[in-house]
């Protein structure tokens, strides 16, 4: 079964990235079935295990246990590469769902791979091979005990799930036993679930939302995890503007470039996702002499979303990136007044340009604050020039107060690349340079 | 089991997927939600289309009109006040001359629709219509 022509290629690939499981997962099926031998369709469900978002890599992975037994060595390495991915990306769903497609490796294969991984250093690692314990029955002697006594509340929470899953024996006990004598709270509400024939399923099956003081905790955390990520993108869909509030107050905690990274890949918002990766690098690239940095910034927010709401920062942005873009003084200050006579023309234009939730309205403020005080400057004076640097020294001091981040830094790159503009032309003309 | 669990977890992500995260600027009826505040004339635009769809009614045009004329009147003022240094004139110049220009084509437009509220004419309202469309494609360039 071979991918015939570019429409059966593309209808595919309409079809691997449908809403409808009842489109999508035949398509995964139909294309693990010719990925077997067609490289066509081989390099297509690379593509999509490589993918960037989060969903169409499970889909992949869907694919590739049809896959397996046709290609088993290819499909075990990619298996095992992914689980080397999660030392350094950890994301225990995929994770899960990676010793899952292990059972679909012919013969002993898959079993083996978990084996090796039972004793990971990674307790990420070590939990999803507990968990997957339960997929092959015969484990040697001891491996369950042995699993019981780990010093990981992960590896031993994972177990329970495989063991709720093995059939009732002799290893199986001596592993509760070990279980139950630990006092952990969380495991023995796991154990507890084990006496219980039927689990009701939880009424909402969304993650729950984090509240203010756990996006805060979240926000100094070196390492968020993937489930606190998804709770807190629950609470920004739940209320987006006091989501945002929350996260921007959070912006000078050690964690909020880890959690900005993480959130802008699994936002299902495009919009809201390219918000965070632009915030993320302003945070990460303010170092850089101030007109790369805006541009890389701008090119940030351009190159991923087109969205209406993030329409004010990339108007903020690009002028931004124009009130830098001079040599000397007057060149910044006819930024200035080209500045004034737009906001005249988009104020009877369309006024919502200049504002919106993606934008802190005090970073229009004070950029028309700037671009004021440069237009009192009245000539190439070394007064004019002296008296002008002073006005932006105090104009720093005053927004950095009241403007919050990352609309400051922005404001702070402008300040800056001001700043040394005039240094130098006040050196030119003290140096007799400049008539 | 696992698969039938992740279809529905993936079946509820794309479902929250099919909304935007933020609402559009326009409700169904072309009406410019900002209208309350802050009206423009990308506002009136969308509200011109609605009604040659008879989705918005006359008297919601009217509105518009009576908004943007002050409006358009204080913008000229504004601009009217911003006195450039003669050193500065080569840089500015064509920014101001762009947005006088922008202004004499506004207020063309509300001719137009004073025309189209007054005789309920389809022409005027298309006249409008195309000016916008003009306006927007310059304006995206210049400001």
């Amino acid at each position: 079964m071979l991918l015939r022509d570019a429409s059966e290629r593309d209808s595919l690939y309409r079809d691997l990235r449908e809403q409808d499981p009842d489109i999508w997962e035949p398509a995964c099926h139909r294309l693990g079935e010719m990925a077997a031998a067609d490289k066509v369709a081989y390099r297509v469900l690379c593509d999509l295990l490589l993918s960037s978002a989060p969903e169409l890599r499970l889909r992949g992975l869907v694919a590739l246990r049809i896959l397996a037994p046709a290609k088993p060595v290819e499909v075990g390495r990619f298996l095992t590469d992914r689980v080397a991915e999660a030392r350094v990306q950890y994301d225990p769903v995929l994770l899960d769902v990676t010793f899952f497609a292990f059972t679909a490796l012919p013969k002993q294969a898959g079993k083996d791979l978990v084996a090796g991984y039972l004793t990971d250093p990674h307790e990420g690692i070590r939990a999803a091979a507990a968990a997957a314990l339960c997929f092959w029955p015969d484990w040697p002697t001891g491996t369950l005990e042995k699993m019981a006594g780990d010093s990981s509340l992960d590896v031993r929470a994972g177990l329970i799930t495989a063991l709720a899953e093995l059939e009732d024996s002799t290893e199986r006990s001596r592993a509760l036993e070990i279980l139950k004598r630990s006092n952990e709270p969380l495991l023995e509400e796991l154990l507890g679930e084990l006496d219980q024939d039927t689990l009701a399923f939880p009424p909402e099956p969304a993650p729950l939302a984090l509240d203010h003081i756990q996006i805060n905790q979240l926000l100094h955390s070196p390492r968020p995890t993937p489930v606190d990520i998804a709770r807190l993108e629950q609470a920004l869909s739940q209320d987006p503007e006091r989501g945002l509030t929350l996260v921007r107050d959070g912006l000078d905690a050690p964690g909020s470039t880890a959690v900005l990274q993480q959130l802008s890949d699994l936002c299902r918002d495009n919009g809201l996702g390219t918000l965070f990766r632009t915030w993320g690098g302003v945070l990460r690239l303010r170092y850089l002499p101030a007109k790369e940095f805006l541009l890389s910034v701008l090119g940030i927010l351009e190159g991923h979303s087109q969205d209406e709401f993030l329409r004010p920062l990339r108007e903020f942005l690009k002028a931004s990136v124009q009130a830098v873009d001079g040599e000397t003084t007057l060149d910044l200050v006819a930024w200035c007044y080209n500045r004034q006579v737009g906001n005249a023309a988009v104020a009877v234009w369309s006024p919502g340009l200049r504002s919106g939730p993606a934008l802190a309205k005090e970073a229009q403020e004070w950029l028309d604050a700037l671009a004021r005080t440069g237009a009192e400057f009245e000539g190439a004076s070394l007064f004019q020039l002296s008296n002008l640097k002073t006005e932006l020294t105090r104009l720093t001091g005053r927004f950095q107060s009241s403007c919050p981040r990352p609309e400051r830094d922005i404001l702070q790159a402008v300040v800056n690349e001001w700043q040394r503009v005039l240094d130098r032309d006040i050196e030119q003309m003290m140096g007799g340079e400049v008539a | 089991m696992i698969l039938n669990a992740l279809s529905s977890i993936l079946k509820e992500a794309e479902s929250s997927r099919a909304g935007t995260f933020f609402p559009m600027g326009f409700s169904e009826r072309g009406v410019c939600e900002e209208m309350m505040t802050e009206p423009g004339f990308a506002c009136l635009s969308a509200a011109l289309r609605g009604t040659r769809k008879g989705e918005v009614d006359l008297q919601t045009v009217a509105w518009y009109q009576d908004a943007l004329i002050p409006k358009l009147e204080q913008s000229r003022k504004q601009l009217g006040k911003i006195v450039v240094p003669a050193s500065l004139t080569a840089g500015v110049s064509p920014t101001v001359r762009s947005a006088e220009l922008l202004f004499d084509r506004l207020q063309n437009v509300l001719e137009h629709v004073e025309d189209f509220l007054h005789d309920e004419c389809g022409e005027s309202l298309d006249k409008a219509i195309s000016l916008l469309d003009v306006l927007q494609e310059q304006f995206g360039r210049v400001f």
